[in-house]
């Protein structure tokens, strides 16, 4: 079990559900949701000096109003580097753009690129993802 | 007394004379005195006329000739004693034999020759002689006893008739050659009294013809030119020459253009006879009237054309402009001939028009076409596309030929349809944005909701509950699949075909993978995937992956649940010109009377179908953008195959 996922969606629903999800299936100690990008961004950046409180991983929708979760991942590549080395990103979304996709596959901060909804087959696949 | 008779008379009597011959010796002196003078005069005579004279008694075979015959013969006059034999080596070899039987027959028969043949002169030279004898005959005898006649030398006047008839072979071999026909006619008869030859070849009838018809000449006329004749009597009556030029119907009912020389003779005021040659210039005149018509048909072409034509001169300078120019620039050709033509060119293309100027003229014979704006007389400008042709080498022209229209209301239509295009761009994409955003926005709700119920039917265990749940599921799942299909349709009619390498290993993975995902999958059904990719193939991803998904979801959905087997067999096989795909399966199977229907949008084969309706249509649709083709082979409790065919992209 990891210690703490952030998952950043607008969705309050889909945010239940992956809170519900992560814990249900014992995937982390901590789930910390956030309802926009830029409330990602502050919550990383005010973790930079105690690292070890950093989540092991972000899973970050794509739709999201004000700030969407490509330009979170440009933004994110400004972040230092400690925060970085620290988190793995996964895309949650239901985009059935193939651009989307693409653009995540090619994103070098984004290691997996998961449909909605979190389920146990989801989180299934996570883990097997993640033991490699 | 004649001293050379005395000198004989002596010799015959003695020193003395009888008293009574001595008066008829005078008398007989007096005579050959006379004789010898005439003889002498005789001699002079013949050397004048070139005519020697010979005597033969044949009695005692005497021969004499006089001195012209030595001189003809080639020797001085009486140098040596004349014989037959002396007289047959003085001839040409090949006369000799027909000599000699003439000469025998006139000694034994009496007949006199009349002949020509040839001598030969000691120094090797050949004259040609007439030789003449006369014979004659002892009245007691009968017999030859004396011969006597003339040779003449005829070498001159031989050749002069021999350069006549060569002169006149010549003149006959031109007059039957002359393409002119040569005619004379007396005008107080109307006779024809002359026509040469070529009259034939000229007017296409015999000589006889226009002996028989002297009028024909006139006859062959076609009516509108006789006129022309008759225009020209007037002159002829006045002594004057003329030159008509018409046209005659020939045997065959052909035109053809003739030309007459006519010179009249007067005699006191009165025309008296006509003479004149025709000649056939059809071919000049076609060409004539050929060049003519193609000089006015080109006139016509550059004068009325919508083009403007210009020539410039090796400054640029203009030296030909088509009067088409005032129509498209209100400019007239003299108002612009002599000046530049980059001056009338709008101040931003003047370059594009030097540059291709320069262009032209490295090379003749090259043409260059450019788009540029041109002034017009009233200031404004008009868009043209000018061609130019470097014909500096062409002796008629040496200049470059530029032509030139107005293209103006063409340049305006395509920035309308630039416009109108960009306009249709920007929509689209709006539109595609639009059908993601919606796609978006109905299937998150969506997805939240499965998320929500599949958490409950992990915390219950009411297994009715749980029924009730996989109902609420089931529709879910529906509707989300619903709205998958209209973003595929979407997709397929609005978006360009693109062109990428097709990996058929990794997109069925994909479409598989895809399928687990949405719990389309099913575990009993074995799914054998055959694919033969050894040519590259080319064509539009995201389509190929739809009617993959739709082919292979289909298939494993409609399994047949009583079989103890059921498979979906998928077979792609790449070829240099395209692939064939084919999905089998032993499902339900469609009946006949289905398997036209199940390509229209909506159709649902029964009420259970868990599909849109959408599913085949959009495979169809896809496989036509695609440019290929669908073919189905199904039977009921059997299963189904779709195969199609793609062609490289």
């Amino acid at each position: 079990m990891y210690k703490k996922v952030l998952v950043i969606d607008d969705n309050p629903v889909d945010r239940y559900v992956a809170e519900r999800v992560f814990k249900k299936y014992a995937f982390s100690e901590e789930v910390v949701c956030l309802g926009s990008a830029k409330e990602g961004l502050t919550y990383l950046l005010s973790l930079k000096d105690s690292p070890e409180q950093l989540p092991n991983f972000i899973f970050l929708d794509i739709m999201m109003p004000e700030m969407n979760g490509f330009e979170f991942l440009d933004a994110y590549e400004t972040l230092p580097e400690i925060i970085k080395k620290s988190c793995v990103i996964m895309m949650l979304t239901t985009s059935m753009h193939e651009e989307d996709q693409v653009k995540a596959n090619k994103n070098p901060y984004v290691s997996m690129y998961l449909n909605k909804p979190l389920n146990a087959s989801a989180i299934k696949e996570l883990e097997a993802f993640v033991q490699k | 007394m004649n001293t050379l008779l005395q000198l004989q008379i002596e010799q015959y009597l003695g020193d003395h004379i009888p008293e009574n011959l001595s008066a008829f010796l005078e008398v007989i002196s007096d005579s050959y005195d006379r004789y010898e003078k005439e003889r002498s005069l005789f001699e002079a005579s013949q050397q004048v006329a070139h005519i020697g004279s010979w005597e033969l008694d044949i009695i005692n075979n005497h021969l004499t000739w006089s001195d012209e015959t030595y001189r003809i013969l080639g020797y001085a006059p009486q140098s040596f004693p004349a014989t037959p034999e002396f007289f047959f080596n003085c001839l040409d070899p090949d006369d000799v034999e027909a000599m000699r039987l003439k000469v025998e027959l006139a000694i034994n028969s009496g007949i006199p020759y009349d002949t020509e043949h040839r001598i030969i002169l000691p120094d090797g030279t050949k004259k040609i002689i007439q030789s003449r004898s006369e014979v004659l005959i002892d009245r007691t005898t009968s017999k030859p006893y004396r011969m006597f006649g003339t040779i003449k030398d005829i070498t001159s006047r031989k050749k002069a008739d021999e350069q006549l008839v060569n002169a006149n072979n010549e003149l006959r071999t031109l007059f039957e050659n002359m393409q002119e026909a040569f005619f004379s006619v007396d005008m107080q008869t109307m006779k024809q009294l002359q026509m040469s030859p070529a009259c034939e070849k000229v007017y296409g009838y015999p000589m006889e013809a226009f002996q028989q018809n002297p009028n024909l000449w006139f006859d062959l006329i076609i009516d509108e030119d006789k006129q022309a004749i008759e225009a020209v009597t007037t002159d002829l009556h006045a002594g004057r020459s003329s030159i008509l030029i018409y046209r005659t119907r020939d045997k065959n009912g052909d035109i053809r253009w003739l030309e007459s020389k006519l010179t009249p003779t007067l005699k006191d005021g009165i025309l008296m006879r006509i003479d004149g040659a025709t000649s056939d210039i059809t071919k000049r005149k076609e060409a004539e009237i050929a060049l003519r018509d193609s000089e006015y048909r080109f006139r016509c072409i550059i004068q009325h054309s919508s083009d403007a034509m210009f020539i410039l001169n090796k400054k640029g300078e203009i030296i030909f402009s088509s009067d088409s120019l005032f129509r498209i620039t209100g400019y007239t050709p003299e108002e612009v001939i002599g000046n530049k033509d980059i001056q009338f060119i709008h101040p931003d293309y003047k370059n594009i028009v030097q540059n291709a100027w320069n262009e032209l003229l490295k090379d003749t014979g090259k043409t260059e076409t450019i788009n540029y704006k041109r002034l017009k007389k009233d200031g404004s400008y008009i868009w043209c596309e000018g061609v130019m042709t470097n014909l500096m080498h062409e002796p008629a022209v040496q200049g470059t030929i530029v032509n030139f229209r107005d293209i103006t209301e063409r340049m305006d239509y395509l920035d309308a349809l630039r416009a109108t295009n960009e306009d249709l761009k920007k929509s689209n994409m709006e539109l595609d944005r639009f059908v993601y955003s919606v796609s978006h926005d109905l299937r998150a709700p969506l997805s939240s909701m499965l998320g929500v119920l599949q958490l409950i039917q992990s915390d219950v265990t009411d297994p009715s509950i749980l029924s009730d749940l996989d109902l609420l599921e089931g529709s879910i799942k529906k509707l989300d699949g619903f709205i998958l299909d209209i973003l595929d349709y979407s997709k397929n009619s609005r978006l360009d075909i693109k062109r990428d390498i097709i990996i058929f290993d990794t997109i069925v993975a994909d479409v598989l993978s895809h399928l687990k995902y949405m719990g389309a999958g099913n575990a009993n059904i074995d799914i054998k995937v055959n694919i033969n990719e050894g040519f590259i193939f080319y064509s539009d991803k995201s389509r190929i992956y739809i009617i993959l998904n739709n082919l292979i979801s289909n298939a494993i959905r409609y399994s047949n649940p009583d079989a103890t087997h059921p498979f979906v067999e998928i077979n792609i096989q790449t070829s240099a010109s395209g692939v064939i795909i084919a999905v089998k399966d032993n499902g339900i199977g469609i009946s006949e009377n289905n398997q036209s229907k199940i390509f229209d949008i909506f159709y649902r084969v029964s009420g259970n179908s868990i599909g849109s309706g959408l599913g085949l249509y959009i495979v169809k649709e896809t496989v036509t953008k695609l440019h290929g083709n669908i073919k189905l082979i199904s039977d009921p409790g059997e299963g189904s195959e779709f195969i199609i065919y793609i062609p490289n992209s």
